[in-house]
């Protein structure tokens, strides 16, 4: 069976159900609203980019056996095992990577949820502060004071 | 990071606690929302003290932050996050100069902290910080637990708990001069408050040697509602505590004496006497959770609670006899379980031992059990039915018959005695071997050979009126189980949900029996949990080994079959 899918910028892709059940968020409206399947279901919060993306990773992941609830779940534990498959869809930009991450989030696409996360964490690992603000683009607006205040956190919490 | 907090948490818990560190100082934003993530593995009731403090000072110092911030956007000022968290537990460690200043500061930045667990200790020298506690924490602490000796401390801090107050913890020794700092008492002589919450008493220590013992009084006029009592050491105030409990628990219904894990005091059998004369209105549920007399004056008084007794647990008891449990059996109108994991001094290898002879209990009438009155109310009931006489098996272990036939003649009695027990949820015959605590090295890691077969042939079909069976354990019993047993157990037990019978089976279908079950009946359990015999913590270790065992075993078994 399929369904169609509606960007926010109003592109419609269709997939088959099993694939668009990936997300938690579809699953539910597609049992919500079984009679009215003709019209595609709005994203409104993921453009057609990611979109394809997000349909490129759950078509490839169609089979996978579902991941216990997310309490359950301690990624630290047991983190997912990349494929080279999946290796080869983290090399893009970090916008387009984040960007992803956002629509996993809002699609709850739980894997790829973990896999984007696993992919931030990876950027700053071993970062300094000073390299992650360049990164990231933020300015520092700790003032003096604050500044003080953390060199003293630090010393209590062994930073 | 993404100021998505589902989000931020999921990349968090991929980072060290170094990155962490490091991304908290990029900027105002990253440090609100990773900070909190630094103390994910913190464990808020520690002894090290460093530690705890240091937790205490940072949620401080993040509320503060917080308040800043929301005060900056204009927004309605929150109670901080941390603090379900920070009030979950907290133990108050050994207060120091620093320890005292930092507490108090963080108290008072908290004014709606709710405090779940209390755990205080060495404060009475410190008047300030049990003053910030009183105002600050008890008023809404759930369970407390004072470590403290000094009678006007314990008497200030009680007289600050509110009606939230659920569980007492006590630990208290007091000493010969107590009595001399009743200066203190007389500045809080207050009315009498009674903590109407308050459930349950639990006197981990009470060791009173002051002349007066004034201090038992003062405490039990304000627990007239404790319905449970627990004791684990008491010395010299026995009498006063059963006086008291009569005169000012009206409620009290069950008691306990020892606790699970030590089995460090010994208390008296006149003692435990003394203690269960003091319900007025008669036990319901009655523990002995270690090793402990049960002794033929603690017997006298426990009878008198019969009527009303609903659960007795005779755990690490030793001097109980078959005749005892049979007695307590078949005289108890509301009792529905009876957990016995008994020490039979006498043979050291015994336990629970009940003789089927006195189990059978036979009536005025040749060959006719005695029906017991209030057999039916029975719903759990766990003990060893021993002396069985075994001709099938071999060994030094097996008890020889008197005459042939009778170890099957026997076990049909004992069979038609537990069938009588109609309303049974729980029957445990077996044990893991063991060992006994309290006793040398012992170890029993025999299977029991003189018990109960357990097969059709033996008679189990008596036990087919036991309807609302939901689980049977006969682990470390030689036992004849096999596929027919098992089978018929399904089709006459529709309730059944544990059967615990592998270990210790010597049944050749054995493997049929649970390889048929694991097709079949995929959902009844064969393993047990990691408790043995009755749930006690010494136990628990040879019984994780075995079980692990077990574990491993079946699928082999399994796939040797498929």
């Amino acid at each position: 069976m399929k369904v169609t899918l509606e960007s926010s910028d109003g592109q419609v892709f269709t997939v088959d159900k099993e694939v668009a059940e990936l997300s938690v968020i579809i699953k539910e409206m597609l049992v919500i609203e079984q009679a009215n399947q003709d019209h595609p279901i709005p994203l409104l919060n993921v453009g057609a980019v990611e979109l394809a993306k997000v349909i490129e990773y759950c078509e490839h992941h169609r089979n996978d056996p579902t991941i216990d609830d997310d309490e359950d779940y301690d990624s630290r534990k047991k983190p997912i095992e990349m494929d080279d498959w999946d290796k080869q869809f983290t090399i893009v930009n970090k916008e387009m990577m984040f960007e992803l991450i956002l629509a996993a989030n809002s699609m709850q696409v739980k894997p790829l949820l973990h896999l984007g996360c696993r992919y931030a964490a990876d950027i700053v690992k071993r970062m300094s502060p000073t390299e992650i603000r360049d990164l990231f683009q933020i300015d520092d607006d700790f003032t003096p004071e604050e500044q003080d205040k953390i060199e003293w956190e630090k010393q209590w919490t062994k930073l | 990071m993404f100021e998505l907090p589902e989000i931020d948490e999921e990349i968090y818990k991929r980072l060290s606690h170094h990155d962490l560190t490091q991304c908290a100082r990029v900027c105002k934003k990253w440090h609100r929302s990773v900070v909190p993530h630094l103390w994910r593995n913190f464990n808020i009731v520690t002894n090290y003290r460093e530690d705890y403090v240091h937790d205490m000072v940072l949620e401080d110092y993040l509320y503060e932050q917080q308040q800043l911030q929301l005060r900056s956007e204009d927004m309605k000022p929150q109670p901080s996050h941390f603090m379900p968290r920070l009030a979950k537990y907290v133990v108050i460690p050994d207060p120091e100069a620093t320890a005292v200043e930092l507490l108090r500061h963080v108290y008072k930045r908290c004014p709606n902290l709710q405090v779940h667990f209390l755990d205080v200790t060495v404060l009475c020298q410190f008047e300030d910080i049990s003053k910030t506690i009183a105002e600050f924490l008890l008023p809404t602490v759930r369970i407390l637990s004072l470590h403290i000796s000094e009678p006007w401390c314990l008497k200030y801090l009680l007289n600050h708990c509110t009606d939230t107050l659920v569980e007492l913890y006590l630990n208290v020794t007091i000493w010969p001069d107590a009595d001399m700092n009743d200066k203190k008492d007389q500045q809080l002589q207050e009315e009498l408050k009674t903590l109407k919450s308050l459930k349950k008493l639990v006197l981990e220590k009470a060791h009173d040697n002051s002349a007066s013992k004034s201090f038992w009084q003062w405490l039990f006029k304000r627990c007239s509602h404790v319905e449970r009592l627990e004791v684990v050491y008491i010395r010299e105030i026995h009498q006063i505590l059963a006086d008291n409990m009569l005169t000012y628990m009206p409620n009290l219904s069950e008691i306990r004496f020892g606790r699970d894990r030590y089995q460090t005091y010994i208390i008296s059998d006149k003692d435990i006497a003394v203690l269960l004369s003091g319900s007025r209105q008669g036990w319901k549920v009655v523990e002995f959770k270690q090793t402990m007399p049960f002794g033929d004056v603690v017997k006298g008084v426990l009878m008198k609670h019969f009527p009303t007794l609903e659960k007795l647990i005779l755990d690490g008891v030793y001097g109980i006899c078959g005749h005892d449990l049979t007695s307590i059996l078949s005289s108890s109108p509301n009792l529905h379980s009876l957990i016995a994991f008994v020490i039979d001094y006498s043979s050291l290898c015994k336990f629970s031992p009940i003789n089927p002879n006195k189990f059978i209990d036979y009536g005025p009438t040749p060959g006719l059990l005695k029906r017991w009155p209030y057999e039916i109310t029975l719903r759990v009931l766990k003990i060893r039915i021993f002396d069985i006489p075994r001709p099938d098996l071999k060994g030094d272990r097996v008890i020889k018959e008197i005459y042939p036939g009778e170890g099957r003649q026997i076990q049909i009695q004992v069979y038609e005695r537990l069938a009588g027990l109609i309303n049974l949820e729980t029957l445990w015959l077996g044990h893991i071997p063991n060992r006994i605590p309290g006793l040398p090295m012992f170890v029993d890691t025999e299977y029991q050979c003189d018990c109960l077969e357990m097969s059709l042939e033996s008679g189990m079909h008596k036990l087919a009126g036991l309807k609302s069976l939901k689980e049977l354990n006969v682990t470390g019993m030689k036992t004849r189980i096999g596929l027919e047993e098992v089978q018929w157990m399904i089709e006459n037990w529709p309730r059944i949900g544990i059967l615990l019978f592998v270990d210790g089976n010597d049944a050749p279908d054995n493997l049929d029996a649970v390889a048929w079950l694991h097709e079949h009946h995929p959902e009844i359990k064969l393993e047990g949990k990691k408790t043995a015999w009755i749930e006690t913590a010494w136990m628990e270790t040879a019984w994780i080994e075995r079980n692990d065992s077990l574990v491993k075993a079946l699928p082999y078994w399994l796939k040797e079959k498929m």
